[in-house]
């Protein structure tokens, strides 16, 4: 999978030219790396104005269609998974917005998916802290539960499941009205 | 879950890693390149819980990546996985302080964990969930049930962690705010402990950096000892000293009477054994 000899662009560099993704998404910062691809901070414009903050994923090779459909069809289903579930347990899943490929620039051919961008840091990190009390642990077990009984019960399977995969909310984040 | 906006969120990357990745947090069916069912997710999920228990993955060491062609190497882990459930690795969760007072919820994580997909009876995390709630009520030996709520000082320990981990410039004040606003719906810690409290987590979660943020810790330390003398803020002062050991004093320009001062070596055994 990983050909050492594979000539991979530098994706951290993306971030610092400022690189428009599909006309809309303006790249702002490199967030983090995994193995097929990036994670960066974006914001979505429309007609010139910023509609919101969102995470973006580009893949570190261009692929073919079917390819992209392979590595990020199963993102692609989450959408189904969160409309099917209560609606307390919506916010547990990272909302998928949108996904495509790159058509221009140096990123053409590229597959991206534009999610929700989630800040508070991921379980895995609090980990690093040092281990849960019991009660917390459990807390936390319980929504993680609740949200894969969702998914299985709309007949999908995870497969990925780990730390660093669950993500929490910003620290307190305040609300905000939209007008 | 009474949301303080601390809900977790199951990330939606499915296949992200398919078949290269992080091998410490996978089934053992995944090695074998068998067909992936709900139980593949059981054995994360408890995979996961032991990890938020213990602190470590059990597979920790077998974390390297692995190409899916890679045959052989796959045997082997499959047979690291086989020798891990004879049961050392898994002892840990056993002898856990905590969790041993609760045995129901043990037996349920150990079920999970099971290496065979026949020998998980789990068939999907709805299942997990009826039997993990019934483990929840079964209780302690005392028939006490499992400490499932959450207490502020829980949350704003998390928003500490969460604040640090986030690299959040002024996460002091805002912290403390929110410990006041928790508290005032519940009142479960005296407005005043959680005050001394907040001081003594933010110096803690400081420390950790070693001397880039000496300063920092050192002006909170102050401030929450001159703010309120406690338990905690002594505790704070002490933190401090322990990790910087210079030998800088108390400030003594406020209206507080002069305090004397504080050495960690005194502190230490006056104080800090008798907590």
């Amino acid at each position: 999978m990983s050909d050492p000899a594979e000539n991979l662009p530098d994706m951290r560099a993306f971030a610092d030219g400022g690189s428009v993704i599909a006309g809309r998404f303006h790249l702002l910062q490199y967030l983090s790396e995994g193995n097929f691809g990036a994670v960066y901070r974006a914001a979505h414009y429309a007609y010139g104005r910023e509609l919101r903050r969102v995470a973006i994923k580009i893949a570190k090779r261009p692929m073919s269609d079917s390819q992209a459909r392979e590595v990020f069809g199963d993102a692609l289903v989450m959408g189904k998974v969160q409309d099917a579930a209560p609606p307390e347990l919506r916010e547990r899943f990272v909302t998928v917005y949108d996904a495509g490929t790159c058509s221009e620039g140096a990123l053409a051919g590229h597959p991206y998916v534009v999610m929700e961008l989630v800040e508070g840091g991921s379980l895995k990190g609090s980990l690093r802290v040092g281990p849960f009390p019991l009660k917390r642990a459990m807390a936390t077990f319980d929504q993680i539960l609740e949200a894969m009984a969702c998914v299985h019960s709309e007949g999908y399977v995870h497969r990925d499941l780990k730390p660093s995969n669950i993500c929490y909310p910003a620290v307190s984040t305040g609300m905000m009205s939209s007008r | 879950m009474t949301d303080f906006g601390l809900a977790e969120k199951v990330e939606s990357m499915l296949g992200w890693i398919k078949s290269g990745g992080d091998l410490a947090h996978l089934a053992p069916e995944c090695f074998t390149h068998e067909i992936c069912s709900p139980k593949t997710d059981v054995y994360m999920l408890g995979l996961i819980f032991y990890e938020m228990l213990t602190g470590i993955n059990p597979f920790a060491d077998v974390g390297v990546h692995l190409s899916g062609k890679d045959k052989q190497k796959a045997r082997e882990l499959t047979e690291l996985h086989r020798l891990a459930r004879e049961g050392e690795r898994f002892e840990m969760l056993e002898r856990h302080e905590q969790i041993r007072l609760y045995p129901a919820l043990g037996g349920v994580i150990r079920k999970a964990l099971a290496s065979s997909m026949e020998a998980r009876p789990y068939g999907n995390a709805g299942e997990f969930k009826v039997a993990w709630d019934s483990a929840k009520l079964a209780g302690g030996p005392d028939g006490s049930p499992p400490p499932a709520e959450d207490y502020p000082w829980d949350t704003v320990r998390r928003m500490v962690e969460r604040a640090e981990l986030a690299g959040l410039p002024g996460a002091g004040e805002s912290v403390l705010d929110e410990a006041m606003k928790l508290n005032k719906d519940k009142r479960r810690i005296p407005d005043n402990k959680i005050v001394g409290k907040a001081y003594l987590l933010q110096v803690t979660m400081l420390v950790r950096h070693g001397s880039k943020k000496k300063e920092e810790a050192w002006r909170l330390a102050n401030e929450g000892f001159r703010r309120r003398k406690c338990r905690s803020t002594w505790k704070a002062l002490a933190a401090y000293y322990a990790a910087f050991g210079d030998e800088r004093w108390l400030r003594t320009d406020t209206a507080m009477p002069r305090p004397a001062p504080i050495r960690i070596e005194q502190w230490h055994h006056s104080r800090l054994r008798s907590d």
